[in-house]
Order: structure tokens, then C-alpha cells, then sequence
């Protein structure tokens, strides 16, 4: 209302007091008849002592005590933030698989490989190790960009290996269930990074001697972790591709601790 | 079963009776005195016709509420704050609460007399919701001003000490509202002429 505050529309009034609208001449008199149809307020008889008499019943006010606003609004706001969270949560999962999907990347590619794992199987380092079996195989499928270091191992499927498999005891209940897969989980994604880490290392950045560091420092850690078998295979094709005096020695102890092993093909070239 | 009933219309009474005198008496006086103009802004502000006795109400908690603070210097343009804020409120609550529920159609105030005979009571019926149409398109501050001075027959100096705003506010409101009347009449007829044009 600032624009009528400062206008000079209303000079013609200022002269004094101007004419009511019902007295003013050649004012259209529909208009005049509309404003005459409604006289000053009166108030009905009873309503003054009506009201008197409910603001004597309520002493108090009907607006919750100073003190309690801030803990009611408070309250609000951290169980509306927590809905939009929990509804928001899984939002970003999706919009980053889509992207995924649209934009595939070299990196993305493997990534998404090891996110897509299903859940059924408690620890899930049987689909992470499919992932890698996936990326490992050179044959299999190239990532874009990528020249591999050997030639392609034909007939290789990315099978899980049996001792992989653990199945959810019938005893244990759901939500002990839930719980051991949510902390297995957080242990396998900081496995399968560092395994990650390091075949992106020799397949992406062609950096052999950094994968085996890499490699090494995960196969140090949990010799005998999910993703050992995928590591060494990986460490024999970083020796490889560097040609490194170990490759055979490596060869050798993969095929010692994997007699039937998935890599077995890779590791007799090693040895040889 | 007429003893109980006796003795419950006593009460009531009783408590109809005893209920002022918990009110302190300043606030009483403030209450006499300012009562019926309080009920009148409501109506300018346009607080509706149902919701009045609790506007009225409201505005009088808050007065007894703060009386002891107000310094008593312009009490129209201290109540008047006090009924404009609580008629926004009320407008704000109304707005929430019948999301649910159907909105009532805004009931003309009742007819102050009867003279005529019924169809021209009907009339006047049918005009006051014709103005209580337009009047609920105008701009708040202009229709305050205009019903203020229009309807209720306040000088432009009452206006101005009650909105607390200069004189020449006042006018220039009224020239708006007026010029804002007249062409939501003339925009209202001619969309009636529409109407029974195509029926």
C-alpha cells in the first residue's frame, strides 16, 4: 500500500472532507443503492454480554506458554526433516544409477557393476566377486578405453565359487539377518574399494606397480578375504603386465591356494 | 424434572453473573467503551459474520492481556492494530480449516429491519451480497477505508488516528477504492448482462 501512501490520486480530496458516495452527484446509482443496502454496524442485542462472559470463563490464554513454542516447532521440524529424509534416502541411489546407465564411464562401468549386487546372499561378496570376475576377465568385457595387457582367455564364465556362497541360517531371525548384512556389507565395500581401486589402477590408469601396491596392501590385510582369489589373479596380471621376475612364484602360489580356480588359465601362464 | 431444570438455568445465572467481575475493572471500562467499534472494524476488515463474536473475543484477550503495558496514548489506533492482526490471523486459520471442510458462502449481516415487506428485504438480501462481493476484491487497506467511511459514516480524521496513518492516506485510499468499486460493479453487470444474454 505504499504506492497509495505516496500517489497524488487523492488530491481532489484534499481540500477537505469529500462527499459520501450515496450524496456525490452522477455516481451511477446501482452503486449508490449497493452501498445503501448496508447500514452501520450494530452489533445484535446479547452478543456484547456474550462475549463478556466467555472472556471471563477463559482466564488463560488458548495459545500454548512461550515456552512451549519453540520445543512444539522444534519438535516439527525434526520429524518433518526426518520424513523428507527417509523419503529422499534412496532417491539419490536412483538418480545415481540412472546416470549411470545414460553416461557409462570406465570407472562408472565397474562401479555399477559392484553396486548392482543383490542382496540374498548374506555377506554379498558373492556378487561383488562376479563383479570382478566380470572386470577381471579380459575377454569378457573390455572396458572402453582400455587396452588389455594380455590377450583374451577364451570360455570363461563368471561363475560364483562355491565357498562364496553362504545362505541365511533358518534359525536366525529376520532382523539379526538384517543386521549382520548391513555390517557385512560396510566390510565388503571397504574391500572390494580396495580391490576396485587397484584393477582400476592397472586397467585404466595402466599403472601395474601401483595395482600390486594396491593389491598387495588388501591381500595383506585379509589374506584370506572374499576377494583374496580375484587379488592375487589380479597381482599375477600386474606382474605380467610389468614383467616382473615374481609373475612365476606368483603363478605358483595361486595355483597352491586355488588348485581348481577360476584364473587357473592365467596363472599357468604366469608360472610358465 | 422442572425443579432441575429451575435450578439449572440458576446456575447458569449465577455464572453469567459472577463472570465479570473476574475481568478488572479498567479492562471493563476499556471493554464498554470500546466494544461496538471493535465489532465495527472487524466487519470493515472484513472478518466474517460467523467468525465475529471470536475475533471480538480474541481482541479483548489480548487487550487484558497487554492493558497494563499500553501507555494509553490513541487507543483506537492501539485496538485497531491489535483487531487487524487477529482478523488476519482468524482469515489465515479459516483458510487452513476448510481445506477440509466446505467454505460456507459469507452470510450477509441480518437486515436491520423489516421494512418493505419480504421482497424487498430479499432485495436488499441479494444487494448486500452483491457488495460484500465486490468489497471482498478490493485491497484490504482500500476497503477498509472505504467501508469505514462509506458505510460506517466515520470523517476522514477518525480514519486517519484509528489506521494511524496521515489524512491524506485516507483520501487517496478512498479515491482508489472508489474508482476500484465502480469498475468491479460495472465489470459485475455486465457479466450479469452476459449471463441473461445467453439464457
Amino acid at each position: 500500500m505504499r504506492g497509495d501512501d505516496d500517489s497524488g490520486a487523492g488530491r481532489a480530496f484534499e481540500a477537505g472532507n469529500p462527499p459520501r458516495l450515496t450524496e456525490e452527484p452522477g455516481v451511477d446509482p446501482w452503486l449508490v443503492g449497493l452501498v445503501r443496502s448496508t447500514g452501520p454496524y450494530k452489533s445484535p442485542p446479547g452478543r456484547k454480554q456474550r462475549v463478556l462472559l466467555s472472556l471471563g470463563r477463559s482466564n488463560a490464554s488458548r495459545r500454548a506458554p512461550l515456552v512451549l513454542r519453540p520445543v512444539i516447532v522444534a519438535g516439527m521440524l525434526i520429524g518433518c526433516g526426518a520424513l523428507a529424509s527417509a523419503a529422499m534416502g534412496p532417491w539419490r541411489g536412483w538418480i545415481g544409477r540412472a546416470y549411470q546407465r545414460l553416461v557409462p564411464t570406465a570407472a562408472s562401468v565397474a562401479v555399477s557393476a559392484e553396486r548392482a549386487r543383490p542382496r540374498r546372499l548374506v555377506a554379498g561378496h558373492a556378487v561383488a566377486a562376479q563383479a570382478l570376475a566380470m572386470a577381471t576377465a579380459p575377454s569378457e568385457s573390455p572396458l572402453p578405453g582400455v587396452a588389455p595387457p594380455d590377450p583374451p582367455a577364451a570360455g570363461r564364465e563368471p561363475i560364483i565359487p562355491p565357498h562364496l556362497r553362504r545362505e541365511v541360517p533358518p534359525s536366525v531371525t529376520r532382523e539379526a539377518a538384517r543386521h549382520e548384512a548391513a555390517r557385512d556389507q560396510d566390510e565388503d565395500d571397504g574391500e572390494t574399494e580396495a580391490v576396485l581401486a587397484g584393477m582400476r589402477a592397472l586397467r585404466v590408469d595402466h599403472a601395474p606397480v601401483r595395482a600390486r601396491a594396491l593389491l598387495a596392501r588388501y591381500l595383506g590385510r585379509h589374506p584370506n578375504g572374499a576377494l583374496a582369489e580375484e587379488a592375487l589373479a589380479l597381482t599375477i596380471e600386474a606382474a605380467l603386465a610389468h614383467q616382473d621376475d615374481d609373475a612365476p612364484g606368483l603363478g605358483a602360489r595361486y595355483l597352491r591356494r586355488y588348485p581348481g580356480g577360476r584364473f587357473k588359465e592365467l596363472a599357468l601362464r604366469a608360472k610358465r | 424434572m422442572k425443579v432441575l431444570a429451575r435450578a439449572r438455568a440458576l446456575s447458569s445465572a449465577h455464572e453469567a453473573l459472577r463472570a465479570p467481575a473476574l475481568v478488572p475493572p479498567d479492562f471493563r471500562a476499556f471493554y464498554d467503551a470500546w466494544f461496538e467499534e471493535v465489532a465495527r472494524w472487524i466487519r470493515a476488515l472484513g472478518g466474517a459474520e460467523a467468525d465475529r463474536d471470536d475475533i471480538v473475543q480474541e481482541v479483548f484477550l489480548v487487550v487484558r492481556r497487554r492493558l497494563d503495558a499500553f501507555d494509553g496514548a490513541n487507543p483506537a489506533g492501539w485496538l485497531y492494530r491489535i483487531t487487524r492482526r487477529q482478523v488476519r490471523d482468524f482469515r489465515r486459520r479459516s483458510w487452513v480449516k476448510h481445506i477440509f471442510t466446505k467454505r460456507r458462502a459469507e452470510d450477509p449481516d441480518a437486515l436491520q429491519s423489516g421494512a418493505g415487506g419480504p421482497s424487498a428485504a430479499l432485495e436488499r438480501r441479494e444487494d448486500q451480497r452483491i457488495l460484500l462481493a465486490i468489497l471482498g476484491k478490493i485491497r484490504e487497506e482500500r476497503r477498509t477505508t472505504f467501508v469505514l467511511f462509506e458505510i460506517e459514516g466515520l470523517s476522514g480524521e477518525e480514519i486517519a488516528r484509528i489506521q494511524s496513518v496521515p489524512l491524506n492516506t485516507v483520501w487517496t485510499r478512498l479515491y482508489h477504492a472508489r474508482r476500484d468499486f465502480a469498475a468491479l460493479g460495472a465489470r459485475f453487470r455486465e457479466a450479469q448482462r452476459r449471463m441473461k444474454g445467453d439464457a
